[in-house]
């Protein structure tokens, strides 16, 4: 059975037992209505559409669904172009009691996808208005949209870049195709992607809503094309091998110099780069590559470019890394790679770039290679670098060791005092940064530049052992050095910001990474670090911004921005969203125990809140001894908290006197343990999340 | 008349308030590369198939492109059709004098009454275009006309309509050929007939829209 319906009037037309009869059912009242009466000028024209179904019930229900749908969407692309406060008010109270009733949130966000925003911060003010009303559904499909826009972009960009010729096996239209993918495709599912099978595996369920088989082969083939685009770095070689629209563009070679002069010429590559890294900080990947191609074929038409190249490629690449864009990373260091395969130093790039993916074993591989292209100190600390982000610190010591004249070299007997700290041998550590700085002091050759080094990682020591005002005047007089470049800079000013958050000196943190980001704006870890700030400071929504949902592969401190994103989300009450960062996530992190530690605790929160003891102990279970006096701290409590709801009093008893025995100062935590006693367990929750927000660094 | 006809008649079109909301709602706006997306007109303009009546009605009057016409009744005020629904949109003069005629009553009944059959030209003087509309209505309601008549009276001719039974309504039709946008509108009104708290939130937008529209000075 077949009829004609308008998903934006709510208006179905069934043929009736005559050839001259029909049926028009009001699909929102449920009701027939007179076919005269029905006539014209329900909806536009172009809103008709056809609709199957087995009979006529089948019909109106599904008529109906896609009339609310319809509806819920129109109205909340209102709401997302403003309007004025009473009528944004009652249109979200009524998208609220749809979500409640008629449709679910996904396909109601899968449809807002249709294209990107040119405003991809427009849902944040009629989600903010809906909180403040506690329309907590409508506030969740807003905000899960802003969230999604940088992969909805990227998504498109890739989409809109692809040739047409992809399409002739489609007896639908290129627009058409699109249109299915957004209504039938589970969009936000497949931006969300985290590899090319999940990719491939969502995307291929497209195939049905294709009568033609030679759609299916086209959607077949579309997939294919589209997982190659989205995730490069499964295959960081393929781009390399298939430059042929690269070599096309690519300017014939004269040897010829180009008229600029070389001042001129480098301060257009840097523009050209900073374009690419905004580009790609906006997810607008395919004209990211489009500028990429054009630096690249410009550089390597001048005699002896290749170099500038290769130098631009790693530039881009490490600017990549700062956002945790590890698939463009991939793809400019493999085309380094391929125009320069001796250069040690964009090998050593790439396999730092593989040991922050956790692909260590490739890493290695790549060490070894450029190794033997003759850097071989360099290749051997890398290597080192990697048993060390492994969480094999006494290994990582023996390879820094093994560096011919270690003693003599200031970076080195650095990493190895970093590496006992990382251990928890702090008496070790600390004699090591010590005699680093007094070799510094006796005028040992090259060792000067090591002193605000071993500063910090004595700093770092006092923050885990709690001695939190030594380790604030340390940073602060490291930082008070005009000597210090900005990279280094960064790195101190983050460290700055973290123990002013310990310190519960948040206003200041704020001030401090506000400005990190100001003069580093793609680092992304500077931004995750005022997301939590935003969040100790309740306000969460902004906070939000700084921690926003990000397609690519997982990679090394990436999962900071999931971790602060689901205790923000739970501090919102958000909870199932907060499940999906905190508790689902925890499996595919890249971190070190102790981060995982810290994971580990705020998924045992979760569960807690839910009253799910035996899960948050299992995980509990699994945290080994800690180094660091805060988190140890916070262990202690969150068992406490699991103890009180399971009135294990006994336990209670043991886990308070341990407690008692932590000589740090920690307001948050002794509120939270007083809660616990009382069995005021949100109240606990509320200190322990944000002990959590504070806690990671 | 006459001279009100001439300088004050216009097309208005009425509609659900829905249909109303969602002409000021512009996804290509609120959208970056929306049109390259989507395309435009994609899915496939379906008619009424199973309203057989209704396209032999309008197939007899416009032929081929009789689903290209958009239906309206010519008004002297803000005021259109009730029985179409609770908006009243009069559309700009310069949007559609160029693509608009207006034929004396309903096609519906002006076919029935006609007994037109296909292949039959339309009889002379039943149609205008926008510059004779005046004589169209003058030629309809001439032996209703008396000295003294107020524009309320002429307006109450010229759309009679007990709000209830579109088969009551007595009115000039208006056909303009082609869809038109918020941009056409010159003035939007509602009719006092008692909505639902749906139709009345959608009309409250479109009226907010339009109104911000019009304070933003573009249309």
């Amino acid at each position: 059975m077949n009829g004609v319906f308008s998903r934006s009037a709510g208006v179905l037309v069934l043929p009736g037992p005559g050839t001259h009869d029909c049926t028009v059912i009001d699909l929102v009242g449920g009701e027939k209505q007179d076919p005269l009466e029905a006539q014209y000028l329900y909806s536009a024209v172009q809103d008709w559409e056809d609709i199957d179904g087995s009979d006529m019930e089948s019909l109106v229900t599904a008529g109906s669904h896609e009339y609310w749908v319809a509806r819920s969407v129109s109205l909340l692309r209102l709401a997302i172009g403003g309007l004025e406060r009473s009528l944004e008010r009652r249109v979200l109270a009524h998208v609220e009691e749809i979500l409640g009733s008629r449709v679910s949130s996904g396909e109601v966000i899968n449809r807002l996808l249709v294209a990107p925003l040119a405003d991809p911060d427009s849902p944040r003010a009629p989600c903010r208005t809906a909180l403040t009303y506690g329309l907590a559904a409508v506030a969740s499909v807003l905000d899960e949209t802003a969230d999604i826009q940088p992969l909805l972009q990227r998504f498109c960009d890739h989409w809109l870049g692809l040739p047409g010729t992809v399409f002739s096996q489609f007896t639908e239209s290129r627009e058409a195709v699109w249109l299915t993918v957004v209504e039938k495709a589970r969009l936000a599912e497949l931006l969300r992607a985290r590899g090319r099978s999940e990719f491939t595996t969502t995307w291929n369920l497209l195939a049905f809503h294709f009568p033609e088989p030679g759609s299916r082969s086209g959607v077949e083939s579309v997939g294919q094309r589209l997982s190659g685009e989205l995730f490069p770095d499964e295959e960081p070689r393929e781009g390399v091998t298939d430059g042929a629209p690269a070599e096309r563009e690519r300017a014939p070679r004269d040897g010829k110099e180009p008229a600029t002069s070389a001042r001129e010429a480098f301060e257009k590559v840097k523009r050209q780069i900073s374009a690419i890294a905004e580009a790609v900080s906006r997810g607008q990947d395919a004209k990211a590559t489009k500028f990429l191609r054009e630096l690249i074929n410009q550089q390597t038409s001048l005699r002896g470019g290749e170099g500038y190249a290769v130098k631009s490629l790693c530039n881009i690449g490490k600017r990549c890394a700062d956002m945790f864009r590890t698939d463009f990373e991939a793809d400019c260091l493999a085309q380094a790679i391929q125009l320069a395969p001796s250069d040690a130093w964009a090998l050593i790039q790439y396999g730092d770039h593989l040991k922050r993916a956790g692909k260590y074993d490739e890493a290695l591989k790549v060490f070894a290679q450029a190794e033997q292209l003759g850097e071989g100190e360099l290749a051997q600390c890398c290597t080192a670098d990697v048993f060390s982000q492994q969480g094999d610190y006494a290994r990582a010591i023996r390879a820094y060791e093994a560096v011919p004249g270690f003693r003599q070299k200031p970076e080195i007997l650095t990493a190895i005092a970093d590496n006992l700290r990382r251990m928890g041998r702090m008496h070790d550590a600390g004699t090591a940064y010590a005699e680093l700085i007094r070799l510094a002091k006796q005028g040992r050759r090259g060792f000067a530049r090591s002193v605000v080094r071993a500063k910090v990682g004595l700093a770092e020591i006092a923050k885990r052992e709690g001695r939190l005002d030594e380790a604030l005047g340390s940073y602060r007089e490291i930082l008070s050095h005009e000597g210090i470049d900005d990279r280094d800079r960064l790195v101190y000013g983050l460290g700055l910001c973290n123990v002013l958050k310990l310190k519960e000196q948040f206003q200041e943190a704020y001030v401090v990474v506000d400005g990190i980001i100001q003069d580093f704006p793609f680092a992304m870890e500077a931004r995750f670090l005022r997301g939590s700030i935003l969040g100790l400071c309740g306000r969460e929504d902004e906070g939000l911004k700084d921690v926003f949902e990000s397609p690519v592969s997982r990679s090394w401190r990436e999962w900071l921005r999931r971790y602060y994103r689901g205790l923000l989300l739970f501090k919102l009450e958000r909870y199932e969203d907060a499940k999906k960062n905190l508790v689902e996530e925890l499996p595919n992190v890249i971190a070190s125990a102790e981060e995982k530690a810290v994971l580990s605790m705020a998924a045992a929160l979760w569960f807690l809140s839910r009253d799910e003891t035996v899960e948050a102990d299992g995980l509990l279970s699994t945290i080994p001894d800690l180094h660091d006096c805060h988190a140890r701290y916070l262990s202690l409590v969150l068992r406490l908290h699991s103890a009180a709801r399971r009135e294990d009093v006994a336990l209670m008893d043991s886990l308070r006197k341990q407690i008692a025995d932590i000589r740090i100062v920690d307001q948050t935590l002794e509120r939270a343990v007083t809660a616990l006693w009382e069995r005021g367990f949100s109240i606990a929750l509320s200190y322990e999340v944000d002990a959590l927000l504070k806690l990671a660094a | 008349m006459e001279a009100a006809l001439k300088e004050r008649s216009g097309v208005v079109v009425s509609m659900p308030a829905s249909r109303a909301r969602q002409l000021f709602e512009n996804p290509a706006e609120l959208y970056a590369n929306y049109e390259k997306l989507v395309g435009a007109g994609l899915r496939a303009p379906a008619p009424f198939a199973n309203d057989q009546h209704r396209c032999a009605v309008s197939a007899l009057l416009f032929g081929s492109y009789a689903n290209r016409i958009v239906y309206g009744a010519l008004s002297l005020t803000t005021e259109g059709l009730p029985t179409y629904g609770a908006a009243h949109c009069r559309l700009r003069p310069v949007s559609v004098k160029q693509r608009t005629s207006f034929l004396q009553m309903n096609s519906f009944n002006f076919v029935k009454c006609t007994e037109m059959a296909p292949g039959d030209p339309i009889p002379p003087g039943y149609m205008a275009s926008w510059g004779e509309r005046h004589s169209l209505v003058l030629a309809k309601l001439a032996d209703r006309l008396s000295v003294g008549q107020t524009e309320s009276e002429w307006q109450a001719m010229l759309i009679a309509s007990d709000g209830v039974n579109r088969h009551n309504d007595d009115f000039v039709e208006a056909h303009v050929y082609g869809g038109f946008d918020c941009n056409a509108i010159e003035s939007l009104a509602r009719n006092q007939k008692r909505l639902s708290r749906q139709e009345e939130l959608d009309m409250d937008i479109a009226m907010s829209r339009f109104e911000q529209s019009l304070s933003e000075g573009e249309p």
